[in-house]
C-alpha cells in the first residue's frame, strides 16, 4: 500500500454528506437528459432526423450561428484589445455596456432589440423609410444571438489579452514591428487557444439562443425557426422531432465542452 | 552617443536623471529595488514618457518635451532585454532571431546571412527548429541576445539579463554583450545590482537612489 493523503478519505461525515450531495446534483443534471434517450428509438431517430421541420431548424441554426460566430470574431476581438489596453475617459461604462447582456434576460434583450429595430421602434422607423425591415428575417435572428453570445466572447478574449506578458509586445516593438504586426504574431498567437475556447463557448451560447430570438425574430420555419425554437413547437405537433433536436443540441453541447477541455488541457501542458 | 534629461513623478518620489552614454562604453545604473532605474531604461527605449527632459540618441531626438517628439519604440533602433527572457515561445529559435529583420523588411538573402551568423556566434545553432518555449532560460537568453543583434541597434538596454543565468551562461552572456559594444561602437546602458556585473563590465556608473543620481 502507498502512502495516502490525509483528509480525503469519506469516513468525515461533513465529506460523506458533500459527497451525497454531489451525487444528488449529478443525477439532477443527467437524470432529464438520459430520459430523452427513452423517448425515442435509433429508427425513430434516424426518421426523424430527415424530417423537414428538424432539417430546416437545423440549417437555420448552423447558418445564422456561424454567422454570428464570425461577426462576433471580427468585432470582439479588437473591441476586447482596446478595453484591455487603452484608457480612455468612460471606459469603465463601455465596459458595463458590453457586460450587461451577460446578466439581461434574453426575453428583455429580445423586446430591446424590437423596440430599436422594429418597423415602429427607434431606428426602425428610418430604416423602414429606406424599405429596410430587420424584425422576423434571418438578421434579426444573427443580431438577437449576437447580443446574448457577444459579451461572452469579449469578456474572455479581454481577460486574455491583461494576463499576457506585455514584455513580449513590448520586446516585438523594440525589433521593429509596428502595433498591428505585434497584434498578428504575438498577442493572437499567445491567445490562441483561449481565445478559441471563447469561441466555442459562444458558438454553443448562440446556437442554444431562445429568449431573444423568438421576441426579436419570431418563429418562422425555414427563416427564424432554428432548433431550440423548433423543439418548443414541435413539442405540441411532432415528439419525435422535439426528442431528435434536443438530442442533436446534447451532441453538440457534449462537444463544445470536451473541445474546450481539451483545448484548456492542452494549453496547461503546452 | 546617448544623452538624456528625464523628469517624471512617479508613485513615491520625483524622478529627475540626466545621463550620458559614449558610443562603445557600457554603463551601468545600480542602486536599490525601486530606485527608478527600470524606469529609465523604459523611458529610454520608449514604453513611458516622462512629463519633461529629453532623450538624444546619436544625431536624432527620441524623445523632447519642448517640441513634442516622442518616437514609438519600434522607430528607436534600440535593444531591450528584459530579466526574464522574452523569446517568443511560439516560434522556433530562427524564427525569434530573424524576427526584427523581417519586421524592418530587410532582403530574404540578408535576413538568412543574419540569422545563420548570431546563432553560430552565440551558440544556439543546434536549437534552430525548436520552440522558445522548450529552451531552457540560459538559451531563452542567447537567442534573445542573438535576436537584439542581428538588428544591428543603435543602443543596447539591458535591464538585470543575467540575473537568472547559471555562471557559464552568464559569462558567456556578458562577454558576448561587451564584445558587441566594442566593435559595433554603440551605447549600452545596463541596470544590474550585481558587483561582479559592475566590475566585469562596466566603465562607469550611476548610482541612482529613489530617483536621483547620487554618484
Amino acid at each position: 500500500m502507498g502512502i495516502r493523503k490525509t483528509g480525503s478519505s469519506l469516513r468525515s461525515p461533513f465529506l460523506l454528506a458533500s459527497g451525497i450531495l454531489t451525487i444528488i446534483i449529478v443525477l439532477f443534471f443527467s437524470l432529464p437528459l438520459i430520459a430523452l434517450f427513452f423517448r425515442t428509438t435509433p429508427e425513430l431517430l434516424i426518421q426523424s432526423l430527415f424530417s423537414p421541420v428538424v432539417g430546416k431548424a437545423l440549417v437555420i441554426s448552423l447558418i445564422t450561428t456561424i454567422c454570428t460566430t464570425i461577426l462576433i470574431l471580427i468585432t470582439g476581438t479588437p473591441t476586447a484589445y482596446i478595453q484591455s489596453r487603452v484608457n480612455y475617459p468612460g471606459k469603465k461604462l463601455v465596459d458595463t455596456c458590453i457586460d450587461l447582456p451577460i446578466v439581461l434576460p434574453p426575453a428583455v434583450a429580445g423586446f430591446a432589440l424590437l423596440l430599436m429595430y422594429g418597423r415602429m421602434g427607434l431606428l426602425g422607423k428610418y430604416l423602414s423609410v429606406f424599405g429596410i425591415s430587420i424584425p422576423f428575417t434571418t438578421t434579426a435572428v444573427i443580431m438577437a444571438q449576437f447580443f446574448v453570445a457577444a459579451p461572452l466572447y469579449i469578456r474572455s478574449a479581454k481577460a486574455l489579452f491583461s494576463q499576457l506578458d506585455k514584455n513580449y509586445e513590448e520586446a516585438a516593438q523594440t525589433l521593429g514591428a509596428g502595433k498591428f504586426r505585434v497584434f498578428l504574431t504575438i498577442t493572437l498567437p499567445l491567445t490562441s487557444m483561449g481565445l478559441l475556447s471563447g469561441t466555442i463557448i459562444s458558438f454553443a451560447r448562440a446556437l442554444g439562443e431562445f429568449g431573444a430570438t423568438i421576441m426579436f425574430a419570431g418563429n418562422l420555419p425555414g427563416v427564424t425557426q432554428t432548433m431550440p425554437l423548433a423543439i418548443y413547437t414541435s413539442m405540441q405537433s411532432d415528439f419525435n422531432a422535439a426528442v431528435t433536436l434536443s438530442i442533436i443540441l446534447i451532441a453538440i453541447s457534449l462537444a463544445v465542452m470536451l473541445g474546450v477541455r481539451w483545448i484548456a488541457g492542452g494549453e496547461e501542458y503546452a | 552617443m546617448l544623452k538624456c534629461t528625464l523628469q517624471t513623478e512617479l508613485r513615491d518620489f520625483s524622478l529627475d536623471v540626466s545621463l550620458y552614454c559614449s558610443k562603445g562604453e557600457i554603463v551601468v545604473l545600480k542602486g536599490e529595488n525601486g530606485a527608478g532605474k527600470t524606469t529609465v531604461l523604459r523611458i529610454i527605449a520608449g514604453f513611458l514618457n516622462p512629463e519633461k527632459g529629453f532623450v538624444q540618441l546619436n544625431d536624432t531626438m527620441l524623445f523632447d518635451h519642448g517640441s513634442s517628439i516622442c518616437l514609438p519604440p519600434e522607430h528607436r533602433r534600440c535593444a531591450y532585454l528584459h530579466q526574464k527572457s522574452t523569446t517568443f515561445p511560439h516560434m522556433t529559435v530562427q524564427d525569434n532571431v530573424a524576427y526584427g529583420l523581417v519586421s524592418r523588411k530587410k532582403p530574404q538573402a540578408m535576413i538568412r546571412e543574419q540569422v545563420q551568423y548570431w546563432m553560430h556566434n552565440l551558440n544556439i545553432s543546434d536549437f534552430a527548429h525548436i520552440k522558445g518555449r522548450n529552451l531552457s532560460g540560459g538559451q531563452q537568453q542567447r537567442v534573445a541576445l542573438a535576436r537584439a543583434f542581428a538588428t544591428e541597434p543603435d543602443l543596447l538596454l539591458l535591464d538585470e539579463p543575467f540575473t537568472a543565468l547559471d555562471t557559464q551562461t552568464r559569462e558567456l552572456v556578458r562577454n558576448c554583450v561587451s564584445t558587441y559594444v566594442k566593435t559595433h561602437n554603440i551605447p549600452c546602458l545596463l541596470v544590474s545590482h550585481h558587483g561582479s556585473d559592475i566590475q566585469e563590465m562596466a566603465d562607469r556608473y550611476y548610482e541612482i537612489e529613489r530617483g536621483i543620481v547620487i554618484s
